[in-house]
């Protein structure tokens, strides 16, 4: 085997190697981030059922005849310790009316991941036949 | 009789080969080589073997939420208890007929009745590290009246820090905190947390005014 012969060899195993750890890494990153996602979106649901909880009596805040917005702050990733949130973040509702369909609910959440901000959002139909005994 | 030339020259002829020496170079790199790749697969298998139980717990933690609110929203009665530990919810099996049942009288009203219930309930103790929560579970009963389980997460639940796993809010809302850690530490640390609310569909009006949005 010549010199050349030898350095191809070993550049096609380093390819192979970086390959592999780059797709590692990167399976690493997107399950790290699906969780994220399980986190946030499990908030924006339990926005979204806060909001249809209450009593739908327009114009009673908050189902007025303008446009509500409520920003709550709320925090993901629970660190190894079990001690502290690793990632803040916002949610952001919005309650807009819609004439006779109701009044649509939007809730929007944004947590700081890291590398890329997370944006997860939900939308609701709320009006006098979303549930409850009324 | 004619002897051939090798036979015949006591020279000895050059014929290509290794050494010793050069035997045993090329053994001591040959390990390197395979030491350095048994090295590699052994952190990648650990890395690989810490991206599915990220997956499994994403998993497990998003398919519980969902169930416990899809029973919730079914409910007609929700409670927990004191620890928190355990979530109660009570259930109509006929909606057209008003009966007495586990201690509630008629009322007149067929859909309210709690003809059943079902619990979720956090098995283990409660702690917010990783380490305390291993055996940690949490469990589904489909009717407290039979000893049937369901494990739903079955190792690492955890609580979240200054929460109860179930809370009540106006005895219509649940409350549901809870995380899920990955015990296995070699292949680093992995958990989830989840917050949720599950809102019961089968609610009277009176409960349901609240003062605002939390």
């Amino acid at each position: 085997m010549t010199l050349v012969e030898t350095l191809i060899v070993m550049g096609l195993i380093v390819i192979l190697i970086t390959a592999t750890l780059g797709s590692i890494f990167s399976m690493q990153l997107s399950t790290t981030r699906v969780s994220d996602y399980n986190s946030a979106t499990a908030l924006v649901e339990a926005k979204i059922y806060d909001v249809r909880a209450v009593y739908y009596n327009p114009p009673t805040y908050p189902f007025t005849t303008n446009v509500v917005t409520i920003t709550n702050q709320n925090s993901i990733d629970l660190n190894e310790a079990g001690t502290t949130f690793l990632v803040p973040g916002t949610l952001l509702t919005k309650i807009e009316p819609q004439g006779i369909l109701g009044h649509l609910v939007t809730v929007t959440a944004t947590f700081q991941t890291p590398r890329l901000p997370m944006t997860v959002s939900l939308q609701t139909i709320v009006n006098k036949y979303s549930g409850g005994q009324q | 009789m004619i002897l051939s030339d090798a036979m015949a020259s006591p020279v000895r002829r050059n014929r290509s080969g290794v050494t010793f020496v050069e035997m045993m170079v090329a053994m001591a790199i040959g390990l390197l080589v395979v030491a350095g790749a048994m090295a590699f697969i052994y952190y990648a298998a650990y890395a690989v073997s810490g991206v599915t139980a990220q997956t499994l717990i994403n998993q497990q933690a998003g398919n519980s939420i969902e169930f416990i609110q899809s029973r919730v929203r079914f409910a007609t009665s929700i409670s927990n208890d004191v620890s928190g530990n355990i979530l109660t919810l009570g259930f109509d099996d006929n909606i057209a007929l008003d009966t007495a049942s586990n201690g509630f009288p008629t009322n007149g009203i067929p859909w309210d009745d709690k003809d059943h219930f079902e619990q979720f309930q956090f098995v283990g103790v409660n702690a917010t590290n990783v380490t305390d929560c291993v055996s940690n579970q949490m469990v589904y009963i489909a009717n407290t009246q039979s000893n049937s389980t369901k494990v739903l997460v079955p190792s690492g639940v955890r609580n979240l820090p200054g929460f109860k796993i179930f809370t009540m809010t106006n005895q219509v809302i649940a409350i549901i905190r809870f995380g899920i850690a990955d015990n296995y530490k070699i292949d680093k640390y992995q958990s989830i947390d989840i917050q949720g609310t599950g809102v019961s569909l089968n609610r009277v009006r009176t409960n349901n005014v609240l003062s605002i949005i939390p």
